[in-house]
């Protein structure tokens, strides 16, 4: 029988555990095995949740109008934007794996945020060291608030050049010969994909220009600044832009205010989008100005402004700059799109001012626990902003499932429209560029059978697009024969293909509407019959087997079996 | 002696450095600036009290309290400006309004600059120039009175920077002309009390503030005591929020982020508030890290004015005097100013954090700029609709009601019923008239010859009337209305519209107009006509009259 220990005197097993936590507190592994794990969960969720989603706006016109292989196709700006390198992987992924599915091109995408958010985790790592550096990328990770970046595998343009302008500054920070030319090439492979990489060329240039160096080594931002401008010359497009003098003086504001917002997205305080979002500022504001303040007593504490820290900031500022002078209703500061490249620069900035500077046990705890709560708060967000992006992925199929139903008859110059299709695609989807696409590299529209399955919404929406498709419309008729009310009676009728001649015996005006797919309602209007009037409508025969259905509600219509001509 | 003066003056231009060059050369560009805006404008709201309602030379037309203020320095301006110029044209108002608030600036960035050197003088005073959210305070020189007295007081606190007898004098007298000039000058007396009563002479000296102060009670107790305000207990209950936010705006609208863009709106308390928490968490570190005693004693006289500013002014607050209102933040960035000033006295700023702060206070002037260019263009309209509107009722003079009133609802312009026919005509039959002349009118802007129509319309008193559709009338022109609006002159005294069976059309007129109809003349069908009587007035331009609706409809002459 071995007696108790005191509790004055703790145990050896006591000692060994206590010096083994912190062994593993001390273990580099443990927050590089943490942040191993966590980008695998984010990759697998991230092409988990893109899976189910389409295609929606700006990858059409990638998909659509940038067939072949000439220089134009390439180089042919978007929206103002060199956008070479993203062309070539979407014609990668196009001819390897067709387009029916997102995600391929969802992979890619994702590929290229983790490389971005793991070369934050160097940079930052080797200024505020492993778990200050876990605790900061986490919620970058689950960015929720970045919905519009992180569950749309188009901002493949902002991630690829995040990427590579991260890692052109850590080259950049070896400071030799090898360094330089990585940095200058990965500079030019930046701007291939989207203007954002001339953030980091200018980062770059003030990081020379402070070493006093700008003679010698200039080169490094001149090369990739030079050939922006070639393209820009060649390819580039002024009319995209909102550039005006009051956005260019108003500028300093929106800079600070997109500060403020990626601060608050970062932490999970942003809801979301719409109104929502201007809610974020009333955090972030205030968060702001606090980091400010702490920043402010660190700098003017350490006496020392690095050149990495005024790197950071130029590419922060130059970012929200050149937001700030292309804003518009569209393109405001709390814009979820601009969150994540605001919060990575942020990031950055802040692990410069606190570089070198030891965070104790508890700091670090402090850190984790409030990165755990960010963390969670944005995957909520995330979830939240998944169901709007699902509900337009079922339209489109939608649309796109209507589209090939008519594609027979269809006039190859029909544009979708919210209008015709219920969703706004900017005028980048036609019939003749998506039906001749779709042969090519497979369909993401519905099939015929997932479309009889498929929500309301969607069916409603192949519905208003088979209108649209087919110009359904009522022929007036002078005179008809042959009237006789519905089998059925007053109520829906079934509608055969061909031609159905109707007429209206009164009372009331009938007000005619159609639907093939919808379930809860008539999507396609034809118009109205007053008392007496007669028409025909046409409904075209294609491969769906579903009939029509026409209602009439104001008034009853008669079948008719033919149609005169007026006597003269 | 005048050589040696001007040598002297010369010299410290000489002797000026790059900060202040910059200054002057800042200075020069927000005076042409606003002169240049303000050349589109003419006399506006307030401006109209003082031209029309104090007219005379008594005692009590200068100390009769305008609202609750003592404005007598500037009414006195006013007069001399307008007995020497008259009112045809605003500009020397507008000249002296810039040159006044060019000195003010000078003397705010004199003052900072002995504090802190001129490059964060610099900084200081960049955005003021162009204080864009301070619109009515730049565009507006009515509000000369404001400026005089802000520069006054922040000149009385530089006078009393040298203890000498010279300095106290000019503080006493500059401290007088302000108090006699607005309001705002009383904070400025208070930071004065409080600077003299650190000092060991403070009875000695106590007569640099007695004798403003004893004069401006005279004056209270003569005349101001039974001013209109707003002081009320629920203000009193609200004041420490009305002084936040008051702070926290001032502070939003320096740094240029109360400045509103397209695609969101902006109050000047969303970044003032954070902006506010980190102001009073430096000042107390600040002050802390120095020693409360090490800190000047200038510090809590001009922090003393910051908060009594507010106060005073959150006492009296009103729908139209919220503490974000744009009128107020001069004087509180002016404030901001100078307690930054103080904070940072005698601290060596590095030369990065001195470029710091230039580049900042560089776009918060850009900022602001561009709001001041935005109200200058919104003003300018205003301007083109009153010069319409007044040239109109000097066109109707001898028709009008002498007690017509101008609002906006009869021109288009908020004149705060302070413009009337009588007082009008006496004004410009003295002084001239600031209105388009007849011929202008014709070439003026559309919203001017708009405004012009709207008060000709309620100053002729068009009523149209319903009248039988028999009744008599001379010659008859019939108009088609189902292909479109028809368009046809008035026969002279007016016109009976007629409505065909089975016709009805709503009429509008317009004289002077050329893109729309803006008197709405009523409606005509339903089995009725309708009279319009145009009584003759001094302007040959015909009406015309627009018909939209259906049908056909006549317009004929009345009967002789």
């Amino acid at each position: 029988m071995s007696g108790a220990a005191s509790p004055a005197a703790p145990g050896p097993a006591r000692r060994d555990r206590g010096a083994g936590l912190r062994a593993l507190i001390g273990d580099p592994r443990l927050p590089e095995s943490l942040f191993g794990f966590a980008v695998v969960v984010s990759g697998a969720l991230l092409v988990a949740l893109n899976s189910k989603l389409t295609f929606l706006i700006d990858d059409w016109e990638v998909l659509l109008h940038r067939r072949g292989f000439s220089v134009h196709a390439f180089f042919l700006d978007h929206a103002g934007h060199p956008s070479m390198s993203l062309v070539a992987v979407y014609k990668a992924i196009q001819a390897t794996f067709g387009m029916d599915s997102l995600t391929p091109y969802a992979i890619a995408a994702t590929l290229a945020f983790l490389a971005s958010v793991v070369l934050l985790f160097v940079w930052l790592r080797r200024r505020v060291g492993d778990w200050l550096a876990l605790a900061a990328t986490l919620p970058v990770l689950f960015m929720g608030t970045a919905y519009e970046d992180l569950l749309s595998p188009f901002q493949l343009g902002y991630f690829a050049p995040m990427a590579c302008g991260i890692g052109a500054l850590l080259a950049l920070e070896r400071g030799d010969r090898r360094g330089d030319i990585a940095c200058c090439g990965l500079l030019v492979f930046a701007l291939t994909f989207q203007t954002l990489g001339l953030i980091f060329v200018a980062a770059a240039l003030v990081t020379i220009g402070f070493d006093r160096e700008l003679r010698s080594r200039a080169w490094i931002g001149a090369i990739p600044a030079v050939l922006y401008a070639l393209w820009y010359l060649g390819w580039g497009s002024s009319d995209a832009n909102q550039l005006s003098f009051d956005n260019v003086a108003t500028s300093p504001g929106f800079i600070v205010d997109g500060y403020a917002s990626s601060l608050s997205s970062l932490l999970g305080f942003a809801p979301g989008s719409g109104d929502e979002v201007a809610g974020s500022l009333d955090w972030g504001r205030p968060l702001l100005a606090l980091l400010v303040v702490a920043a402010s007593v660190q700098l003017a504490t350490s006496r020392r402004v690095s050149k990495w820290l005024l790197a950071a900031l130029t590419a922060g500022v130059a970012w929200w700059f050149l937001t700030a002078i292309n804003a518009s209703f569209f393109r405001a500061a709390i814009s979820p799109r601009y969150q994540y490249v605001g919060a990575v620069l942020l990031l950055m900035a802040a692990a410069e001012v606190w570089r070198g500077r030891r965070a104790s046990p508890v700091v670090i705890a402090i850190a984790l626990v409030a990165s755990l709560a960010a963390t969670a708060s944005n995957l909520a967000t995330m979830r939240d902003r998944l169901h709007p992006l699902e509900a337009s992925t079922a339209l489109v199929r939608g649309d796109l499932a209507g589209l090939e139903i008519a594609r027979d008859r269809v006039d190859p110059g029909l544009v979708l429209t919210p209008h015709n299709s219920g969703f706004n695609y900017f005028t980048l989807v036609d019939a003749g560029s998506y039906l001749s696409a779709a042969d090519a590299f497979g369909s993401p529209a519905y099939s015929l059978a997932e479309l009889a399955t498929a929500p309301e919404s969607a069916r409603v929406a192949a519905d208003k697009v088979l209108g649209a498709a087919y110009e359904l419309a009522l022929r007036p008729l002078p005179a008809v024969s042959g009237c006789q009310p519905p089998p059925g009676g007053a109520g829906v009728i079934e509608l055969a293909p061909g031609e159905t001649i109707l007429r209206a015996p009164g009372p009331g005006t009938a007000d005619l509407r159609l639907r093939r797919y919808a379930g809860e309602s008539f999507p396609v209007a034809l118009g109205r019959l007053a008392a007496g009037e007669a028409a025909a409508l046409s409904l075209p025969a294609d491969d769906s087997s579903e009939p029509w259905e026409l209602e009439a509600t104001g008034g009853p219509v008669d079948l008719c079996t033919a149609a005169h001509s007026p006597r003269r | 002696m005048e050589a040696r003066a001007h040598t002297g003056v010369i010299e410290r231009a000489r002797a000026a450095g790059p900060g202040t060059l910059l200054f002057a050369a800042a200075l020069l560009v927000s005076a042409g600036a606003l002169i240049h805006w303000l050349s589109a404008l003419t006399f506006w709201r307030d401006e109209w009290a003082f031209i029309l309602d104090r007219r005379g030379s008594g005692l009590d037309v200068y100390l009769t309290p305008f609202v609750e203020q003592l404005l007598a320095i500037p009414l006195a301006i006013y007069k001399l400006l307008i007995a020497v110029f008259g009112i045809e044209s605003p500009l020397p108002f507008q000249l002296a309004h810039v040159v006044v608030y060019a000195a003010t600036m000078v003397v705010v960035f004199v003052y900072v600059r002995r504090r802190v050197g001129e490059w964060l003088a610099l900084a200081a005073l960049l955005p003021i120039l162009f204080l864009g959210p301070s619109w009515d305070d730049l565009l507006f020189p009515f509000q000369i009175s404001l400026v005089i007295a802000l520069g006054c007081g922040v000149g009385a606190l530089l006078a009393l920077d040298r203890p000498s007898r010279a300095g106290d004098v000019a503080a006493a007298v500059l401290l007088t002309i302000g108090l006699f000039c607005q309001h705002v000058a009383i904070p400025f007396a208070l930071a004065a009390t409080i600077d003299i009563a650190f000092t060991r002479e403070r009875f000695r000296r106590a007569w640099v503030i007695a004798i403003p102060a004893a004069l401006w009670m005279v004056w209270y107790l003569g005349w101001g005591r039974d001013a209109q305000n707003f002081v009320s207990f629920h203000n009193f209950e609200t004041l420490i929020g009305y002084v936040g936010d008051g702070l926290s705006s001032s502070l939003s609208t320096l740094l240029g982020l109360a400045v509103p863009r397209d695609e969101m709106s902006l109050s000047p308390l969303d970044w003032g508030r954070p902006l506010l928490l980190v102001a009073i968490a430096f000042g107390i570190w600040r002050v802390a890290r120095a020693g409360i005693g090490a800190m000047p004693r200038r510090l809590w006289a001009v922090i003393a004015a910051q908060l009594s500013f507010w106060t005073l002014t959150g006492l009296n607050a009103s729908f139209f005097g919220q503490a974000t209102s744009g009128r107020y933040q001069l004087v509180g960035v002016v404030l901001w100013v100078m307690i930054g000033a103080e904070l940072l006295r005698g601290v060596r700023v590095s030369r990065f954090a001195v470029a710091t702060v230039v580049a900042v206070a560089a776009l918060a002037a850009l900022a602001n700029f561009s709001l001041l260019r935005d109200e200058a263009h919104g003003l300018a309209g205003i301007a083109e609709q009153q010069k319409g509107g007044l040239a109109a009722l000097e066109l109707t003079r001898e028709e009008v009601a002498p007690d017509y009133v101008l609002t906006e609802q009869n021109s288009g312009v908020d004149y705060l019923g302070i413009v009337d026919a009588a007082s009008y005509f006496s004004a410009i039959d003295a002084f001239g008239s600031p209105a388009y002349t007849p011929a202008e009118l014709l070439d003026a802007p559309e919203a001017a010859r708009v405004s012009a129509d709207t008060v000709f319309a309620s100053a002729l008193a068009l009523q149209p009337r319903t009248v039988p559709l028999d009744t008599p009338a001379g010659a008859c022109e019939p108009f088609d209305l189902d292909p479109g609006p028809a368009v046809a002159e008035a026969p002279p005294g007016g016109a009976v519209v007629r409505p065909a069976r089975g016709a009805a059309a709503t009429v509008r007129m317009r004289r002077y107009a050329s893109a729309s109809f803006p008197v709405n003349a009523g409606r005509v069908g339903g089995g009725d006509a309708e009279l319009i009587e145009i009584p003759a007035d001094q302007s040959p331009q015909p009406w015309q009259l627009q018909l939209d609706g259906r049908g056909v409809v006549e317009i004929c002459a009345p009967a002789s």
